[in-house]
């Protein structure tokens, strides 16, 4: 790299600042807690230890969402400043989920990328029944495409088996890991090939229908540190199983970016993909309008575009709040590293009709790539995201941790002060820390069962509430559907939107969730109020030594993305019309009856028993996490009012 | 089959319905094909409703959905949702050999699915359009699945925009993936660049050919479409009267086309009337008999113009034996490395007013 060159990735880079400040400031915050755990008492180390691998592992996820050959690993490219890291083509070949770690903490021993396969189990089913939308559009009666997506699977087992040969059963359940990371090595597995050239003995692309996930480690000078920023395959590919990684995934992240093609900017794919996001998770989203660098006009043009969408939006009902960003990756490629000579004419056109007006000096290179970059967007599109991951996960993790270690450090004052004697009372000193130590222990227990007969009354509600709702949704939408048959036949678009199933599902969870933090909530103060009891009684100390204390921060638990199924099925297009043109109408009924109930029941198992117990999970492992902190507190506080004792015994 | 054995007996003019996703290209591709700048082109989606253009009268009205006429002054007075479909009369040679129906882009949030949908009826084949850069995707596949049988027999996918391409090798890439993924739906998949007069003029021998060999026109009828057509009986030769405004360099290719024979190409360059010769060696005339024909229909003609050409070449077929005239090109699958001329052409050349 020349001088020149890293000048201008340092430029580049400058787009980040804000996020760059946010980690200058947690990581002021992380030497202030190393500090304090220097001189702070023992008993203070597990709850200071946990923060800092709190700190440690806190690395914010932006993804990268959007159609087939909109520019995804392109746009991503630029954003790193890697103009070759992810491989692109003109065909849509992207086909596994890549996390690129900027600058992380955790850098597995000696791995720069690692690639994640099927396991053994997860194979089957999906070769077997086409995964969960194979089984979804069987179901459905979607027979063609049922019987498509069986075909599209079943050629990929052969050609993958054939190809891997002996090494295709080891290769499932493991991993590979490498210690540097190498384009050939990646579009090994990341990228599916082009058929053709796999037959002609190219190995690009040989491990990707195995590979589940794909994790690249890479360090980068001025870039943020810990951020992940996630390249997905895009959505409406007709190799359909991608699509369905791409959804299960969305969840992941709190920031998205939608990437649409300046081409075909929001149309109903892209469309329904902001629906299932926006609908199902209050997430932050992000809309760039990318390849821009191809229109006749790239400034006026997209000024239309943007018109558009937001016309579209507005209709639609979805967030004003969305902002809307236009530019090219290309651009900002070609201007990283410095091939500006090399630009497409038509881009070069697009770049020059860009600064009409201002008509620089474009026969000298270092002003086009000056130029290329700035009409890219990208840096605008920094600010966005680090403005976006500042205000939503940065934020609460300072808040988080600020109000730990206040708490934290509160306790250990307490302690310190009881210890020199500065307490108004004596307090006992008969008491041994086992004693005690068993006491806040029978507190938690008791919390505990408190908690979960709680959760368990909300279970049963919650339950109760997404099954009402399926059977309300499925009866709407059979009586909805009988009445459309009946005034319009066949002709007119079915429209009777999932959005609402989801949406009420959504309220249910989402309430639940909300019944679930005050649960806890519940449980914390009980806890506290215990502790502060046997403070006062059991040791005979001033009950509010403790002042006011800043409960820890629940997790906040949002609705899963499992509820959004797949694009293509919520599209009111093909799909839903051909489906009334087979058979008499109480059997289109009928079928529409049983197709909304399954697909209907297989959400609610998941909801409850994957995604609702695993926020209570969670919810009380914070509770637990404070029982532990405060039984540490009073055994501190009680071995320091026996100490003196012992003290003088020795003596 | 029939027309052909009984000669050029009256069929009802073919209908071709252009459709595919918005910003597909199709209002591009329809106003190079008509030789004007009709339909608005713009990057963000066009609000227009199905547009039903022929070549006889002087029509510019529109049929609403309760199936009454109203004239229309502009083009910008016209409303979508309550529009069956605009129906208005252009001189331009490709509709003397079929009607073209346009589209408003299907998978466009602001136009209901079923202003497309009421149109389908009326076409007998139809064209897909889908951009170069984001071609056929599984949207595109869906709706062509559903769409009725009948009109699928002979249907056509072009990859539109071929211009944003980066480079041959790129084009190749796509038109295999995508004839490797599209081609249980479509007889012929071609890549095209609607800036390039030369692909303009293999799309309309293309259309003319696709036409001559439907075995059955499934359209249904639109009684005020036909009036027009009844009220405007157009004379067989209007030779010079045209005030013909394509600016289409190229001599028409690809109407005799069944292989890639490069001296075939040779020929074709050289003007078309060789290559049609080339094909009726196979026929049961002789040369010379071909040969005065052919004079005789190109007396005063000028040959140079592929409106007048395509003419010709029609009159002769109808004059030449079924195993001959019934025996189209298989349209070219896709294009060969460098014959796209593109990139450089402004969207002004194409419809070249004068």
């Amino acid at each position: 790299m020349t001088a020149q060159d890293s000048t201008f990735r340092h430029k580049h880079s400058q787009g980040f600042a804000e996020l760059n400040q946010f980690w200058d400031k947690l990581d002021d915050l992380e030497a202030t807690v190393g500090e304090f755990a220097k001189t702070s008492r023992e008993f203070t180390d597990e709850p200071v230890q946990r923060l800092l691998r709190k700190i440690e592992a806190f690395e914010p996820s932006v993804s990268v969402i959007g159609q087939v050959k909109a520019g995804k690993s392109t746009l991503l490219n630029a954003l790193i400043g890697e103009t070759d890291l992810l491989p692109s083509d003109v065909n849509p070949w992207t086909s596994v989920i890549t996390n690129v770690h900027l600058n992380s903490r955790r850098v597995p021993e000696g791995t720069r990328a690692l690639f994640r396969f099927f396991d053994a189990n997860e194979w089957n089913r999906l070769v077997e029944t086409g995964g969960r939308l194979g089984e979804m559009a069987n179901r459905a009666g979607f027979d063609a495409e049922a019987g498509e997506i069986r075909r599209q699977v079943e050629d990929m087992r052969q050609t993958t088996e054939a190809r891997l040969g002996d090494e295709f059963h080891k290769l499932l359940d493991g991993n590979h890991a490498f210690p540097d990371i190498r384009k050939s090595v990646i579009d090994r597995y990341i990228c599916y090939g082009d058929p053709d050239e796999i037959r002609d003995g190219s190995t690009e692309g040989v491990y990707a229908d195995l590979t589940k996930s794909a994790d690249l480690f890479i360090d980068l000078d001025g870039y943020p540190k810990g951020l992940c920023l996630r390249d997905t395959p895009g959505v409406n590919d007709t190799f359909m199983m991608r699509e369905q990684i791409t959804l299960n995934a969305i969840s992941e992240s709190r920031v998205c970016v939608i990437v649409l093609s300046a081409h075909q900017a929001m149309s109903t794919m892209d469309l329904a993909l902001l629906k299932i996001i926006c609908a199902v998770d209050a997430r932050e989203v992000l809309i760039f309008v990318n390849r821009i660098d191809e229109l006749a006009d790239p400034r006026g043009e997209s000024g239309q575009i943007v018109k558009s969408i937001r016309r579209t939006l507005e209709r639609m009902g979805l967030g004003e709040e969305i902002e809307i960003l236009t530019g090219s990756g290309y651009w900002a490629n070609m201007a990283l590293s410095g091939r500006v000579d090399q630009m497409l004419p038509g881009s070069l056109g697009g770049l020059t009709k860009f600064f009409e007006i201002e008509a620089p000096d474009f026969s000298s290179s270092d002003v086009v790539r000056d130029k290329a970059m700035e009409a890219s967007g990208v840096q605008a599109l920094h600010r966005a995201i680090a403005r976006r991951v500042v205000k939503g996960p940065g934020e609460a993790m300072l808040a988080d941790v600020c109000s730990e270690i206040d708490n934290v450090i509160r306790m250990n004052e307490l302690v310190e002060e009881i210890s020199e004697g500065g307490s108004g009372r004596p307090g006992r000193s008969d008491i041994a820390s086992s004693e005690i130590a068993g006491k806040v222990s029978e507190i938690g227990q008791r919390v505990r069962r408190q908690f979960e007969s709680t959760v368990a009354t909300l279970r049963a509600d919650l339950v109760d509430k997404l099954e009402r709702a399926q059977a309300s949704f499925v009866n709407s939408a059979v009586s909805a559907l009988a009445s459309h048959i009946e005034t319009f036949g066949e002709k007119q678009t079915w429209n009777h939107e999932p959005s609402v199933l989801r949406l009420i599902m959504k309220s249910a969870y989402d309430t639940a969730c909300e019944k679930l933090r005050r649960a806890g909530a519940g449980a914390l103060e009980d806890v506290f109020d215990s502790v502060e009891e046997l403070i006062e009684f059991d040791l005979d100390l001033f009950q509010d030594k403790l002042g006011v204390i800043d409960f820890p921060t629940q997790p906040l638990h949002t609705a899963p993305t499992a509820l959004a199924r797949t694009v293509t099925l919520d599209l009111e297009g093909g799909w839903w019309r051909r489906y009334f043109r087979n058979g008499s109408r109480s059997s289109v009924e009928n079928r529409y009856r049983k197709l909304i109930e399954a697909e209907t029941a297989p959400l609610i198992d998941r909801l409850v028993s994957d995604h609702f117990n695993a926020a209570v999970e969670e919810t009380w492992s914070v509770i637990d996490d404070y029982v532990t902190d405060q039984s540490k507190l009073v055994q501190a506080l009680c071995q320091s009012l026996s100490a003196p004792a012992k003290d003088r015994s020795a003596a | 089959m029939t027309m052909i054995e009984n000669g050029p007996v009256p069929r009802r003019k073919p209908r071709v319905l252009l459709t595919g996703e918005f910003s597909a290209g199709k209002s591009t591709l329809i106003n190079g094909l008509i030789g004007r700048q009709l339909l608005p082109t713009r990057v963000v989606s066009t609000a227009m409703p199905p547009v039903w253009l022929i070549r006889e009268g002087r029509a510019s009205f529109r049929i609403d959905l309760d199936g009454v006429r109203h004239e229309v002054a502009s083009l910008e007075d016209l409303p979508v949702e309550d529009t069956l479909i605009y129906v208005r009369s252009v001189e331009a040679p490709i509709l003397d050999y079929c009607d073209l129906i346009d589209t408003p882009g299907s998978s466009d949030p602001s136009i209901p699915a079923e202003c497309w949908d009421r149109v389908i009826g009326f076409a007998d084949t139809l064209v897909w359009c889908s951009g170069a850069t984001q071609a056929w995707r599984q949207s595109e596949k869906s709706t062509c699945r559903g769409l009725p049988g009948d009109l699928m027999t002979d249907a056509t996918l072009l990859i539109t925009q071929a211009d944003r391409m980066p480079d041959a090798r790129s084009l190749a890439k796509v038109a295999t993936r995508v004839e490797r993924d599209a081609s249980e739906f479509f007889r012929s998949i071609e890549l095209v660049s609607c800036l390039s007069d030369g692909d303009i003029a293999r799309v309309q021998s293309h259309l003319v050919n696709v036409c001559r060999r439907l075995p059955r026109l499934v359209g249904k009828p639109l009684p005020q479409v036909e009036a027009v057509r009844d009220a405007d009986i157009p004379p067989v030769s209007r030779g010079n009267t045209w005030q013909v405004k394509t600016r289409l360099g190229e001599p028409i290719k690809n109407i005799f086309e069944d292989n890639d024979d490069p001296e075939a190409t040779t020929d074709r360059e050289s003007g078309n009337e060789v290559a049609a010769f080339e094909e009726m060696r196979a026929s049961d005339m002789n040369n010379d008999q071909i040969r005065s024909a052919w004079l005789s229909i190109i007396e005063g003609r000028d040959l140079t113009r592929p409106d007048e050409a395509l003419e010709c070449l029609d009159i002769l077929r109808g004059r030449v034996p079924p195993a001959c005239a019934a025996g189209p090109a298989i349209f070219r699958k896709h294009a060969k490395q460098g014959e796209l001329d593109h990139a450089n052409t402004s969207p002004q050349h194409l419809g070249g007013v004068v």
